[in-house]
């Protein structure tokens, strides 16, 4: 029965995949002087997963690795060896190989043999004391006595990789090859192409230059090389694989079956002791100790567990955003139809009308829940992150997460990975001092980096927090200056920091490889930017710098609030209001006899008349008869004024751009519920033009007074 | 009627490539997670054969080999150990236990399938 | 982007030898146009869009055709002929430029007309209202004169400021 062994290859890309990732976040997480014993365990069991089924799958290479890995922190966990913060070195860049190898297996990249070369020597080289066992599949036998031993021969057996006809030329071949350097004899000949072939080879003979011969005509997961005896012969225990043990149910069982092929021990009682030789081989014994109590993986799980997944296309999911977008907007123009029905004479309509819409968004809610990621899955990769530079750096540096559970669109989780990263290592880079310095100034020597995410209103917030040196407001307006931005020793710290943004900006004292190369940060902003996101900056000096990203929760649904101008009707993202209020006169300044302002409880914030900026007929143009709402973007504030407010509701984003073209003060376009298209405003964008209109004028005192 | 087989093992590739085989060679395969998902499992129907990993967490093969030798309805099946370890500790284990026989990892699938033929026929 | 020019594909006519195309027709003013009929996805009646602000005056909007967002242009603003009114009998025809969807208004619609590559012959300057640049040339039916346009080329150009600088420079 041929088997095609491929199909499960997936599946054990994708659990290997998972056992790397939880070795990787307990190895970070273990206290190297006073390891947890249950964490050494999971370590120990993710490796040995890894070896179990990359062996049975042939991926000899991670076997190799995982094995050598596995003894030595098998040895950790019995507590024959110390954990060394080497160790955990090795270990991290042992799993990083594990990666390479993965991805090689799965068609992404080259295997390197000298690397897994490299990475077995380095982690055998820990253990100090025992010269590195041998891969997985070469089985290294320690017999106590057995009969068949004749001192210090070496039995070898083998399946070969070809057809009968070409098998005994192989073979003889062979024989005349390893009978060039030593003794060598056949023992068994094989009965058919799948069962294995017997030789018997001088003590002198190096097992690894036999294997080496054997690889080419033999299957390399059948090699098979031991002092003499330890390989089962004359059974049907082909290599040892297998057995019974010996009790009355299996002999009962056994003697029905087939008896020629496993042959049992004869019954000893329970003692200690290994079953007859013919079934016991094996390589060196590693005591496994029951492991109890909870599960391994005791580290949060960024994703569901595998056994309750299923794998979609994400082209299929949105496909049915849309499809949900669409059927709210039918919902809608339904309901307004109905609107004018008598409710009396129609309400079985009405009732279904209301239970549609309850049944709609439950759909929309749950649709939109499957694109939803916990930022955990952003989070995981910075313990490795921080723990690297740190080391590179000599900095030291605890990594704090909190909120991994805050979810989060797919499509913005994978896009806000970069720019959080870059992030974390400028707040490495630049923030935390030396351990030195931190110690002068009378602050722990280690330094404490703080992701953290929450649910603000429609956005997620994520906060990149250190209590590192904060930034150097002197150090950064000499360098604007020195770049030729316009700035002035008045500016808000909030400005100030805001600087860093720009365009190869960078106030490191020496250029480092990590961030200091003054590309970077204004990348940052950009591609937070591009994901209707906000950036800010909070810092004190010698306290710390807070980064603030904020991100709407999905990129396909908008918090919005309708508002009226004229006949139109706009969407403003709700993220971006602060309060909407009714301007009275009083409130309102001028300057320079055009431009406005309004003193909103003491602040004088600039004014876009929205029917100004677009043309918009038929528009309230009096300021105290309309509505000023309230923005704030990018770390200014303006206030907005419309006719009026329409109401509050989540609109499906759809993009102006795919059939048309960018519009200045327009983000994108949705369909509202009587099917016609309304504009979502870009507030950015209209903050920034009513920043233009007021050049000189800075917030803090009032004009005209 | 068809010989049922309980397989338990936590990495889903060997799990689902033993349940693989076994099917193809006529047996009907209920597959388990872990230790305790296995004698969820094993007490809620019969099984001709119990093949388990020994490594798992939250119960291991050798603590589900002795949980089940307990139970009366599972005092004779046979039950068989898949280990990458081929020790004698390791089989001084699998014997106090209770389990039948074992099966070293990496294995030849079809060498599974011989061992079963041998055991349930 | 991708776009195909004048990807015009017919059948064999049989007589005459030449390719049969086939064109929707429509009115501007005096003057009759036909347009390539694989671009047009489909006519429907006018309906009010949605303004955009600072666009141009014939950029009539966006309206939502099945849940895309498709811009509105009023050819006869563009090219200042006919009259502009709406009404329940404006039509808009719906063209796949490329990959993308755009609306035109016109005066009326007239028929779908079989054309053979030889009966389209090149214009002169100054023939029609519409630039040469984006006409392939003129045919005659009988009484009739019919404008063959290059609708692609108008729709992708610059002065019909549909698309994106960056678009243009690909």
């Amino acid at each position: 029965m041929p088997i095609d062994m491929t199909q499960f290859y997936q599946v054990f890309f994708e659990e290997t995949q998972e056992h790397l990732d939880s070795m990787e976040s307990l190895l970070l997480n273990l206290d190297i002087s006073h390891p947890d014993a249950e964490q050494l365990n999971a370590i120990f069991r993710a490796a040995h997963s890894i070896k179990g089924s990359a062996g049975t799958f042939g991926f000899t290479d991670l076997a190799e690795v995982t094995h050598v890995l596995e003894t030595l922190l098998d040895r950790i966990r019995k507590g024959d060896l110390p954990l060394r913060p080497a160790m955990i070195d090795a270990f991290l860049a042992a799993r990083d190989v594990l990666q390479g190898l993965l991805a090689a297996r799965r068609g992404e990249g080259v295997a390197d043999p000298l690397q897994v070369a490299a990475m077995c020597k380095r982690l055998s080289e820990l253990t100090v004391c025992e010269p590195p066992p041998v891969p997985v599949v070469a089985v290294k036998v320690e017999m106590p006595a057995a009969p068949k031993e004749s001192a210090g021969e070496l039995d070898v057996s083998f399946v070969l990789d070809m057809d009968a006809g070409a098998a005994a030329i192989a073979v003889d071949n062979l024989v005349a090859e390893l009978g060039r350097r030593w003794t060598v004899a056949v023992s068994e000949r094989a009965s058919s192409v799948t069962s294995p072939w017997r030789l018997r080879i001088a003590a002198e003979a190096d097992p690894d230059i036999v294997r080496s011969m054997l690889e080419f005509i033999a299957r390399s997961d059948s090699i098979r090389i031991g002092p003499a005896g330890s390989l089962a012969f004359a059974g049907g225990d082909v290599d040892g694989a297998y057995g019974l043990f010996s009790n009355e149910v299996v002999a009962e069982v056994a003697a029905v079956a087939d008896s020629s092929r496993i042959e049992l021990p004869p019954p000893k009682g329970a003692a200690a002791v290994p079953p007859a030789p013919t079934l016991a081989v094996g390589k060196d014994a590693v005591e496994l100790k029951p492991i109890s109590g909870a599960d391994g993986r005791s580290t949060p799980r960024p994703a569901v567990a595998p056994e309750s997944s299923i794998r979609v296309d994400v082209v299929k999911v949105d496909q049915l955003v849309n499809l949900i977008g669409e059927l709210v907007i039918t919902h809608s123009m339904l309901a307004q139809s109905a609107a004018t029905l008598d409710p009396v004479k129609f309400e079985r309509l009405h009732n279904g009308l209301a239970q549609l819409e309850r049944n709609t968004r439950d759909i929309q809610e749950s649709v939109l829940s499957i694109r939803m990621l916990p930022m955990s899955v952003v989070f995981s990769r910075f313990p490795r992150v921080v723990h690297d530079l740190a080391q590179k750096l000599g900095k030291q540096v605890e990594l704090k997460t909190i909120g991994e559970d805050t979810e989060l669109d797919k499509g913005l989780i994978e896009r806000i990975s970069d720019p959080m990263t870059h992030l974390v290592r400028n707040s490495l880079d630049h923030g935390i001092e030396m351990p030195e310095q931190r110690i002068a100034i009378g602050k722990t020597p280690s330094g404490t980096i703080t992701l953290k995410a929450y649910h603000q209103g429609g956005s997620v917030v994520i906060e990149v927090g250190d209590d590192g040196a904060g930034l150097n407001r002197p150090k950064i307006l000499a360098k604007a200056r020195e770049k030729g931005l316009a700035v002035h020793d008045e500016m808000s710290d909030g400005e100030v920091w805001l600087l860093i943004f720009e365009p190869g900006f960078s106030t490191a004292d020496k250029v480092t490889e990590v961030s200091g190369r003054g590309v970077g940060m204004d990348v940052v902003k950009r591609n937070i930017m591009a994901l209707e996101g906000r950036v800010e900056i909070e810092s004190t000096a010698g306290i710390g710098t807070r980064m603030t990203v904020r991100l709407p929760l999905t990129l396909a649904i908008l918090d919005g609030m309708s508002v009226a101008v004229g006949r139109e009707t706009y969407i403003i993202p709700l993220g971006y209001v602060i309060e909407s209020l009714q301007a009275e006169r009083a409130m309102i300044k001028s300057v320079s006899g055009v431009a406005r302002l309004i003193n909103v409880r003491g602040e004088y914030l600039p004014v876009v008349a929205l029917y100004e900026i677009f043309g918009i007929p038929d528009a309230v143009t009096q300021f105290d008869e309309g509505i000023m709402v309230v923005l704030e973007a990018d770390g200014t504030k303006a206030a907005l004024f419309i006719d009026a407010l329409v109401g509050h509701q989540q609109v499906v984003i759809k993009s102006l751009e795919s059939n048309y073209r960018k519009v200045n003060g327009i983000s994108g376009a949705t369909i509202m519920g009587d099917g016609h298209v309304a504009l979502i405003l870009d507030v950015a964008a209209l903050v920034q033009m009513a920043r233009m209109a007021l050049p000189e004028v800075d917030s803090s005192g009032g004009p005209d007074e | 009627m068809l010989k049922t087989i309980l397989a338990v093992d936590d990495s889903a590739s060997i799990r689902q490539m033993v349940a693989f085989i076994l099917r193809s060679s006529g047996y009907e395969v209920i597959e388990a997670v872990d230790g305790m998902d296995g004698l969820e499992k094993a007490k809620a129907r019969s099984f001709n054969l119990i093949l388990t990993d020994q490594n798992m967490p939250r119960m291991d093969g050798l603590t589900l080999v002795r949980t089940l030798r307990a139970l009366t309805q599972y005092s004779t099946t046979p039950i068989l150990i898949l280990t990458t370890e081929s020790s004698a500790a390791m089989k001084a284990q699998g014997r106090a236990a209770g389990a039948t026989g074992w099966l070293v990892k990496p294995f030849d699938p079809l060498k599974l399938v011989e061992v079963v033929r041998t055991i349930i026929g | 982007m991708m776009v195909q020019h004048g990807a015009v594909k017919g059948h064999d006519a049989g007589e005459g030898g030449g390719q049969t195309l086939e064109f929707l027709t429509f009115t501007l003013g005096p003057e009759e146009y036909a347009i390539d009929i694989l671009k047009v996805q489909e006519i429907r009646g006018y309906e009010a869009p949605t303004t955009i602000a600072n666009a141009p005056d014939f950029l009539k909007g966006v309206i939502n055709l099945r849940g895309i967002i498709v811009p509105i242009v009023d050819l006869r603003i563009k090219f200042n002929i006919g009259k502009a009114e709406y009404t329940p009998f404006t039509v808009v025809i719906i063209l796949n430029i490329g990959l993308r969807v755009v609306g035109v208004v016109v005066d009326s619609v007239s028929d779908v007309t079989m054309l053979r590559q030889e009966q389209i012959r090149p214009a002169p300057e100054f023939a029609a209202t519409v630039n040469t640049r984006y006409i392939n040339g003129l045919a005659t039916i009988g009484e009739r004169m019919l404008i063959v346009m290059d609708i692609d080329q108008l729709m992708l150009s610059h002065e019909m400021a549909l698309v994106d600088a960056a678009h243009h420079a690909q």
